[in-house]
């Protein structure tokens, strides 16, 4: 043991072990600068090719001389596209909507998924057949189906409503890895010295069973972001996205399938920017599924 | 040989144990019918007497954890009575308590335990596992006050006070022992069941978690409930002990005569397995059990020991041998002791 490790906890260990891996850290630079995108967009956004300032949103950054430019034209170093908007303006301002699909969905996801997980495996008996039967029965039922239902029911469905129904058709997943880490530490013997303390089952759970799963919940849930924002960009692909002007990157792919031929860069760059995000955040979450294996030492 | 004479005196019982039973039921088939029990712990009676140390020893599996889990309320018990004297002059029947109920005594009774790596919360630092049993029993307690209670107790289980911000990885399996017996006596608890608190520790650190054991309690006035398979641990740390196989009590007396002069044919079986440095021992002296200890699923009937027994006799299978006195401070259940050499032929 390091002096350097004195009075750290096994949270503190695993994210210096993430520090050391260099590809988890190529990950966490593509999700940094994806999330400064997200909240500095018009800081970010190339001027305009005369000189004036950044876009502005609801003109959907439309350069009304420069129609369907290929890139590298002034101003437009992605091109712009069929309506003349510039790509990499729409791109950054899509970065936006790209980190919040995947937050949301992924929180509602481990909001249902914690509690259902954690009380099936710490009461166990009937209880836990019924909660996993209901689990199954989600993991089964096509999420694409259920997705076009749960957006079906609502008549203008908004953002949150189609990000959360990512998160409704996404939390077996977190259930059943919760439910199984919560099985294994219900029987250890710290669960059972808190009990023969006099600790409550819901101070237990909270307390010390939980903290314990951490680290598997952390890696499903950065690779669950990475998901959502591909499922995002497939929803908008089949027309069940946000509505058309959001500049959503799944949303530009699909405008972008009938000029695929004349006009490749409208699809190419949104897809490239989906590819390296999803790229980045499941790096980052192999980098702490290896930073948070038990197993690991320094 | 100064300590044993400490509890001469007999006084006041704390635990009684009478008939205590804990059967886990086994499910099985298409319709998860109850099918059998595993009679972990089968009708033990014994008295816990304030101060002293109690052994337990046997075989693994013969139930002696569950008893300890049993008194601690963590196992559902099949029937009898577990009382306890409390400090404040009640006694309860631990085992008719729901677990509400059960609280406030467990600051009485704590539990050390077997395995000093998974029975300490590892996201927790030594402070805050110490601490945790007075946040739940002392909830008027400041955070200074528990603070100054923690570092006392880490002192007086020989850790020093800047230890506490520290986190069990840190620490080797005799430290964390410590750090078990420090949360464990956090409560001033006056009786610690101790779940085989050395059986995972290598032998040069038992010695010392074993001294420990022995100052606190002198110090504290502790009663203990020693569990362990080790018998020459047993017999350095106890004041009585009690021998158990397959979840029944064979034998149980002051330590020094049962180790002088066993009487049931399984301490004598047990005892003479211990590896003595005696020239004079002769090797026809040894008892040896043949065959293995049967399952507590399927026990057999009248005495559990019988089938491996050298002295068995016909009569044996009829009941479960009742205790009888067979010295000035010891019983044993086996009615034929007394022939025991000549049964033996």
């Amino acid at each position: 043991m390091t002096a350097t490790n004195r009075g750290k906890s096994p949270t503190q260990m695993a994210f210096r072990r993430l520090r050391r891996n260099v590809l988890a850290m190529a990950g966490a630079a593509v999700v940094l600068f994806v999330i400064l995108l997200a909240f500095f967009p018009s800081m970010l956004v190339p001027s305009h090719a005369d000189g004036s300032g950044p876009y502005e949103f609801r003109d959907q950054f439309r350069d009304k001389d420069q129609y369907q430019q290929p890139p590298g034209i002034p101003g437009h170093p992605l091109g712009t596209d069929e309506l003349g908007r510039d790509v990499l303006t729409r791109i950054i301002y899509g970065a936006g909507i790209s980190l919040r699909v995947g937050l949301i969905g992924t929180i509602v996801a481990l909001l249902i998924g914690l509690v259902l997980g954690s009380v099936a495996g710490f009461r166990g008996g009937l209880v836990d057949t019924l909660i996993s039967r209901l689990t199954d029965t989600f993991f089964a039922f096509p999420s694409l189906l259920l997705m076009i239902g749960i957006l079906a029911v609502f008549e203008k469905p908004n953002e949150i409503v189609i990000f959360s129904a990512l998160g409704v058709v996404g939390w077996p997943g977190v259930a059943r890895i919760v439910r199984g880490q919560v099985i294994s530490l219900r029987g250890s013997e710290f669960v059972l010295g808190a009990r023969a303390l006099g600790q409550s089952d819901t101070r237990i759970l909270i307390g010390h069973v939980l903290p314990n799963c951490l680290g598997p919940v952390v890696v499903v849930s950065t690779l669950m972001i990475a998901g959502n924002i591909l499922a995002e960009a497939g929803l908008s692909f089949l027309g069940i996205g946000l509505p058309p002007p959001a500049p959503s990157w799944g949303r530009m792919l699909v405008d972008s399938k009938e000029y695929w031929i004349t006009m490749p860069w409208m699809g190419i760059f949104p897809g490239l920017a989906i590819m390296f995000t999803v790229l980045g955040f499941n790096l980052l979450g192999d980098g702490l599924r290896d930073a948070f294996d038990p197993k690991m030492k320094d | 040989m100064t300590e044993v004479q400490r509890s001469a005196e007999p006084s006041q019982p704390i635990l009684e144990l009478e008939d205590l039973k804990v059967w886990f039921p086994v499910h099985g088939g298409v319709f998860s019918r109850h099918i059998a029990d595993v009679k972990a712990v089968d009708g033990i009676s014994l008295k816990v007497i304030e101060g002293e140390t109690l052994g337990v020893v046997g075989e693994s599996g013969c139930g002696k954890s569950t008893l300890g889990k049993a008194v601690m309320g963590l196992v559902p018990v099949t029937s009898g009575n577990v009382h306890f004297h409390s400090h404040d002059g009640r006694t309860v029947d631990l085992t008719r308590l729901t677990r509400k109920e059960y609280r406030p005594f467990r600051s009485e009774i704590q539990m050390v335990y077997q395995d000093p790596y998974s029975s300490l919360n590892s996201r927790l630092s030594v402070e805050e596992i110490v601490d945790e049993p007075l946040r739940v029993h002392h909830p008027k307690m400041s955070r200074e006050e528990r603070r100054i209670a923690v570092e006392e107790m880490l002192e007086r289980v020989g850790l020093r006070k800047e230890q506490a911000e520290r986190y069990p990885h840190e620490f080797s399996g005799g430290q964390r022992q410590r750090i078990g017996i420090a949360r464990a006596l956090a409560t001033r608890p006056r009786v610690i069941i101790a779940d085989e608190p050395v059986s995972a520790l290598d032998v040069s650190i038992q010695a010392q978690v074993i001294n420990l054991m022995r100052e606190l309690q002198r110090e504290l006035g502790l009663t203990v409930i020693f569990i362990a398979h080790d018998i020459s641990v047993v017999e350095h740390v106890s004041d009585r002990v009690a021998v158990m196989y397959l979840g029944n009590l064979v034998e149980l007396g002051q330590t020094q005569e049962i180790f002088r002069q066993p009487k049931h044919p399984y301490t004598r079986a047990l005892l003479s397995a211990v590896p003595r440095p005696d020239p004079d021992r002769r090797r026809e002296d040894r008892l040896v059990l043949r065959g293995d200890v049967p399952s507590p699923m399927a026990k057999p009937s009248g005495c559990g020991f019988r089938t491996r027994c050298p002295i068995a006799q016909e009569s044996c299978a009829e009941q479960i041998p009742p205790m009888i006195q067979v010295g000035k401070r010891q019983r044993a259940a086996c009615p034929h002791v007394e022939q025991f050499d000549e049964l033996l032929g």
